[in-house]
Order: C-alpha cells, then sequence, then structure tokens
C-alpha cells in the first residue's frame, strides 16, 4: 500500500468498510501518522453522526414491559449467580465477573415473610407424576379460554434444550415444561416464586425426566401482579437449603406478564 | 413533569436502580428501535435488538465517557452494531436497498435532540440526499448493512474501485459539510 492508496481508504475505514486484508495494512500505515489518524478522527466523527440521519419509527409499547420482565428474570439468575460466588468464597476462592449482583435486603425479606407464609402454606405442586394429567387438563383448559396469557419459558443457559410455557388466568397457573436435563436419584427440580417487591421464595419440589412433558401447577395465591417471575432449579431432593435462595443451577425462568 | 436529567439516570443505573433503565428506555426506546430495524428490516428482530441494546446499557453504563461524545450517539452506535451482528449470523440474507424507509415520526428526533443536535441533523439529512444515489447508497450499504468494499462490489456487481471510488468520494462531500455544520452540538442535558 503506498500512501496515496493509504488516503484515499481513510473515509472507508472511518466507515467500516474496509475487507480484512486491506484493515491490516491500512491500521499498520495508521500506527505511525499522527497526521492520519487526526484525519480518521474527523471521518468517523461524521459517521458517528450518521446515525441521527435514521427514519424515525415508534416502538411497539410493550417493550417496556417486556424489558422488566428481562430485568426481573435477570435478577432470579443473579441471585443465583450471589449463591454460587458465595459457595466459591467458603471455598476461599475468588469470585471471578461479579457484575449486577442484587443481594435482598433483610428488612424486605422480614416484610415479605407473613406474606410469603400464606403462599408456603398453600404451596402444592401437582405433578404429572403424582396426578396423572391433570395439571396438563388445567393447562388445556386455560389455554382455550380467552383471558390466558402464555409465557415461553426462558432456558438458562446450559439448559437451552428445556422449553414449554406457563399459561395463567390470573387464578390458577400451570408450567409445562420439555427437555428438562437429567438429574441423579437425590435431587429434585424445585420451583421458585420472584417477588415484584423484591426476594425468592422456594416452593415445593418434583421430579421430571428428559424425554417426557412434565406439568406442574403452581400455586399463585396472589394476583399475578406479585410475581415478578417464576423460576426452576436443580436441588437436593429436600429442596434448597436456603428457602430464600437456589442453591443449585436455575434451568429455566418465567417472567410473569402484568 | 420533565424527564430526569440524563446522567443522573446513568448514576442510577450504576446503582442498579432498575427504574431508571426503565426510565430511560422510555426515552430512547423509539430511537433505538428506529436504528435496528434500519439495518434489519425486520420488527421482531428490531425489538430484540432493541432490547439487547438497553441490557447491554444496564451491564456497561459504566463505560459511557461524556468527554467523549453525545450520549445518544453512543446508544444508537451499541445498537447499530448488535443489529449487524444479528445481520451477520443470518449468513447476510440480501439488502433492500429497494426499501423506503419513511420517517414515520421525525418528532421522536426532535424531542431527544437539543437545537444544535437537530440542525445537524438535518443538515446530515440535506447533504446525503444531495449525494448522488449512487453514493449514498453505498455509504448506507457499508454503514446500516455492515458490508465490506469486497460486499457492495459482489452485491451490486460494480467493480471494486468503483465502489471505493464511490465512498470516497461521497464520504469527503459528507465531510465538507460537517465542516460547515456546528460542531459537537450539545445533545445531551
Amino acid at each position: 500500500m503506498n500512501r496515496e492508496t493509504f488516503e484515499e481508504l481513510i473515509p472507508a475505514y472511518a466507515l467500516g468498510a474496509l475487507d480484512a486484508d486491506e484493515l491490516a495494512e491500512f491500521e499498520a500505515f495508521l500506527a505511525d501518522d499522527p497526521e492520519a489518524q487526526r484525519l480518521v478522527a474527523e471521518f468517523q466523527a461524521i459517521t458517528d453522526q450518521l446515525v441521527l440521519t435514521t427514519p424515525a419509527r415508534p416502538a411497539p409499547a410493550h417493550l417496556q414491559n417486556d424489558l422488566r420482565h428481562r430485568l426481573a428474570a435477570q435478577n432470579v439468575s443473579d441471585t443465583h449467580q450471589v449463591t454460587l460466588i458465595d459457595s466459591a468464597r467458603r471455598d476461599a476462592a475468588q469470585p471471578q465477573n461479579l457484575t449486577k449482583a442484587h443481594v435482598l435486603p433483610m428488612p424486605a425479606l422480614i416484610g415479605l415473610a407473613a406474606v410469603l407464609a400464606v403462599v408456603i402454606g398453600a404451596a402444592l405442586i401437582l405433578t404429572r407424576g403424582q396426578q396423572p394429567s391433570s395439571a396438563r387438563d388445567i393447562f388445556d383448559q386455560l389455554a382455550g379460554k380467552p383471558d390466558t396469557v402464555r409465557v415461553a419459558l426462558a432456558p438458562q443457559p446450559g439448559y437451552e434444550n428445556v422449553d414449554g410455557e406457563l399459561a395463567t388466568d390470573g387464578e390458577q397457573a400451570v408450567i409445562c415444561m420439555n427437555g428438562m436435563p437429567a438429574i441423579s436419584a437425590d435431587q429434585a427440580f424445585q420451583l421458585w416464586f420472584a417477588y415484584a417487591e423484591g426476594g425468592l421464595q422456594g416452593s415445593d419440589t418434583f421430579q421430571s425426566t428428559q424425554s417426557d412433558e412434565t406439568c406442574v401447577i403452581v400455586p399463585v395465591e396472589e394476583a399475578n401482579a406479585d410475581y415478578q417471575a417464576f423460576a426452576v432449579s436443580i436441588e437436593p431432593s429436600t429442596g434448597s437449603p436456603r428457602n430464600d435462595q437456589p442453591s443449585g443451577e436455575v434451568v429455566f425462568v418465567v417472567p410473569v406478564v402484568q | 413533569m420533565s424527564p430526569t436529567p440524563l446522567m443522573e439516570l446513568l448514576r442510577r443505573i450504576q446503582s442498579d436502580d432498575q427504574d431508571a433503565l426503565v426510565e430511560l428506555h422510555a426515552q430512547f426506546a423509539n430511537l433505538v428501535f428506529s436504528v435496528a430495524y434500519r439495518v434489519l428490516n425486520d420488527q421482531m428482530a428490531a425489538e430484540e435488538v432493541t432490547q439487547d441494546t438497553f441490557l447491554r446499557l444496564w451491564d456497561k453504563s459504566h463505560t459511557y465517557d461524556p468527554e467523549k461524545g453525545q450520549f445518544i450517539v453512543w446508544l444508537l452506535t451499541i445498537t447499530r452494531r448488535l443489529a449487524i451482528d444479528v445481520l451477520r449470523q443470518r449468513s447476510r440474507q440480501e439488502p433492500r436497498t429497494d426499501m423506503l424507509f419513511i420517517d414515520e415520526n421525525p418528532q421522536l428526533w426532535e424531542n431527544i435532540l437539543s437545537t444544535g443536535g437537530n440542525d445537524l441533523r438535518r443538515t446530515m439529512l440535506m447533504v446525503l440526499k444531495q449525494l448522488p444515489p449512487e453514493q449514498s447508497s453505498v455509504i448506507n450499504l457499508a454503514y446500516f448493512q455492515g458490508m465490506s468494499h469486497s460486499d457492495i462490489s459482489a452485491y451490486l456487481q460494480l467493480p471494486l474501485g468503483t465502489v471505493k471510488t464511490r465512498i470516497r468520494q461521497g464520504m469527503q462531500k459528507l465531510r465538507a459539510a460537517w465542516l460547515e455544520a456546528p460542531v459537537n452540538p450539545k445533545i445531551d442535558d
């Protein structure tokens, strides 16, 4: 590349239009040329502004609620991340990428206790194994109602094969899931509630297989608006040792539509 | 009620305040979506990139440096890059150069940009319109579709040298207009 070619490529470089071979050669020249660097900066300032010429198009109104739900889903995962980091600390290891980890404030947990006690008391998950087809039947009934909200499960990293749906009319809620991971005999899946006010609450455990569909009735005692999300984690067969945090990996999250 | 100042929102986001992110979303989602749609020409994919942009902001808001440029440009540059990544993952669908991207609601820009920013935007739009179509189209393919010289050459079935010349001439005209326009407009609060 000669000097003339190099200078001619400055606008294209700023625009990001150089091919890989041109790019390497161009940047080798650029590294030793302050005047060219100044010109590149000038063209880059111009190309930055090109984004302002984008025709405006209103975003769909539902995106704001969707963002809240995705943040809620992230909350569940992040809380799980804290658990892992705590475990790592117990093993004297240093956490590596602690980002946006949300720790629940103790006053909020205490305040939630009374409400959660009601939920715990009422919590009963009926797996397909326990009452064959009943949860699936309720799911089908819900699916046929016009006011039912259906939300796809959001599998967490490592569990991309899991899929399924939550169906709820505000009074009843059922999650049907497929492709759940294989777990050992001394493990179980555990359902979790993430509350809109903050805080997690463990619910009952259930079993599932990789090959069969599993439907569980979610024991919603409060209006759906009080929940941010439901989640399912892998736990010891008796459930997580802590009732406010999963101890195992979160398999999926279901943001609750408000 | 006037919107919360941008820098305050960013400070709150850095303190993990989700409401602040939602408020920022309310202010900027239209323009983020506009850029994602301009690149992808796909409603669903543009919605996804819009949300990804704000989640990226949630994790990386501390990397924004007001000394280095306007927030809106920084945010929309993230959007454009994410959208181009999606486009590339789709193993490059044929770009639709015949698509007419209509400014459905120019007020959306007016609401966000300051007077200086709006002046600059109008200048850029005017200069782009005055460019010969063969120059503006190669600039758009590079900028909004992430295409290289060779990509554009293959796509438009033009000699590589012609593509390079068109990009260079078009960009030089943009630079000339830029030098005459108000520089470094104050867009943020």
